[in-house]
């Protein structure tokens, strides 16, 4: 453990088995708290594994499409750590890296990205307000620079992050009165999405790191995961409704 | 659709604007307007093809119903599928009918969407996360069908659902909406697509 700002704090991260949210889950007990992985894979109990031979960590079989799932999984934060005081819904599509035109998105295609996403997130929202406004928590909702700019190769991912961004102004107005907290976080990083839209576009790697002022796409571990950290400490306490734009600079709107 | 054809430089007189929503009050206001200003105003219904001869569709439909009201928490499944899921896929299907009337000859593609998109506004959660989902397809398609000729872009109205507090429109008199809309369809406008223009008199300028 590093330091202990998050020390008696709980925190449920969907999608933390592997990449970006496996990274979240990590720095979070590195610095205290204890994390509830809800994740639909084996990998979601591996990161388990890696959390609890520093920290404290469950993983919960848990697919963000399914309220029951939700639920099981902040009632586990409950039972097992008596509170609950942040969620970050990290989850997305399996088809979050595919490249598609409009016209050509399918069915499947978009229903799950509207399923992981965006119902993910009001799921994550039915099952854990309660617990929420007792800790005074935070919820934090990862988005992506597609759903600040569009994507004309990604267009199903462009909407429903957009959506995610429309969702956290709203949820911050309903939520502030409670004393709890919605942010977006949208990271320019190094995943396996980004592995494959480089694998799609080979001319992306170049272009990011002519448009980065920092000349580098970040990293999940050492640029992400301390920000999202961040929000769920203390300091961040009067930060809600924002998407805070983690890209070493690429946008400079706003 | 190998070609790459330039936006063309034509005006606004007698061209066909296929206007969905067209039943809605300000849809109304648009159909009248865009009539005025010589453009010749076909109301087409969310499950109607458009019509032969479309060169720009306006969709009102964002604006149709008022949302399902109520904390999210209490939002029932059902109630988060129509204020949410659902008016997010149609967006995609107009843009998709959109771009099967436009690809050919080009044109322009306006989406009507409620102002409270960029500020938010309290107990309208899933029909703010639809409208911004919307406008964040409008800007994907914009970049996508930008060199065929096609332009895509989101004007803001206010809807009476916003949150308290706001400043006062900075400018007076009641925001007419049909000239906004004029503007963005003249096609001498060639500079602009994934634009959003916010038509609320100068209430949020943060952008």
């Amino acid at each position: 453990m590093t330091d202990d700002t998050l020390t008696g704090k709980v925190v449920l991260v969907t999608g933390g088995g592997a990449g970006l949210g496996r990274s979240i889950c990590v720095d979070l007990a590195q610095h205290g708290a204890a994390v509830v992985i809800a994740a639909p894979g084996a990998n979601g109990a591996e990161t388990a594994q890696l959390v609890g031979s520093f920290g404290l960590a469950r993983h919960v079989t848990a697919d963000v499409t399914i309220a029951a799932d939700l639920q099981r999984a902040v009632d586990t934060a409950v039972e097992d750590f008596g509170r609950l005081d942040g969620i970050v819904h990290n989850a997305t599509s399996r088809h979050s890296s595919g490249v598609e035109a409009i016209d050509d998105i399918t069915d499947e295609v978009w229903d799950d990205h509207v399923a992981v996403s965006l119902r993910g997130a009001y799921h994550c929202a039915r099952a854990g307000f309660a617990a929420l406004r007792e800790s005074g928590g935070r919820f934090v909702l990862m988005t992506s620079p597609a759903g600040i700019e569009g994507s004309a190769g990604r267009p199903a991912y462009s909407a429903v992050k957009g959506a995610v961004r429309g969702l956290v102004k709203s949820l911050a107005l309903e939520w502030g009165p409670h004393g709890v907290t919605v942010v977006g976080v949208s990271p320019l990083a190094m995943t396996p999405a980004m592995a494959d839209a480089y694998v799609a576009d080979p001319q992306l790697e170049r272009r990011l790191s002519e448009l980065v002022p920092l000349g580098r796409v970040g990293d999940s571990a050492t640029d992400v995961a301390p920000v999202v950290r961040f929000l769920l400490e203390d300091g961040s306490r009067y930060i809600s409704g924002q998407t805070i734009v983690v890209d070493g600079g690429r946008f400079t709107t706003l | 659709m190998g070609s790459n054809p330039a936006i063309p430089t034509k005006g606004t007189g007698g061209r066909a604007v296929a206007v969905l929503g067209a039943e809605t009050a300000i849809g109304a206001t648009v159909r009248a307007g865009l009539a005025q200003s010589g453009f010749m105003v076909r109301p087409v219904s969310d499950d109607e093809p458009l019509p032969p001869g479309t060169s720009a569709v306006v969709d009102a439909g964002p604006l149709r119903e008022p949302p399902t009201v109520g904390d999210l928490v209490s939002l029932s499944s059902v109630d988060w599928m129509q204020s949410a899921e659902d008016p997010l896929r149609r967006a995609l299907h107009v843009l998709q009918a959109a771009h099967r009337a436009l690809r050919d000859g080009g044109g322009r593609i306006l989406v009507l969407l409620p102002s409270l998109v960029m500020t938010g506004a309290a107990s309208v959660a899933a029909h703010s996360a639809a409208a911004e989902g919307y406008r964040s397809l409008a800007k994907a398609a914009a970049r996508a069908w930008g060199n065929e000729g096609i332009a895509v872009q989101c004007v803001l109205v206010p809807t009476g659902i916003d949150r308290p507090g706001l400043q006062p429109p900075a400018l007076n008199g009641t925001p007419e909406l049909a000239p906004i809309l004029s503007a963005l369809l003249d096609e001498r406008l060639n500079a602009v697509t994934g634009l959003t223009l916010a038509a609320d008199g100068g209430v949020w300028m943060t952008s």
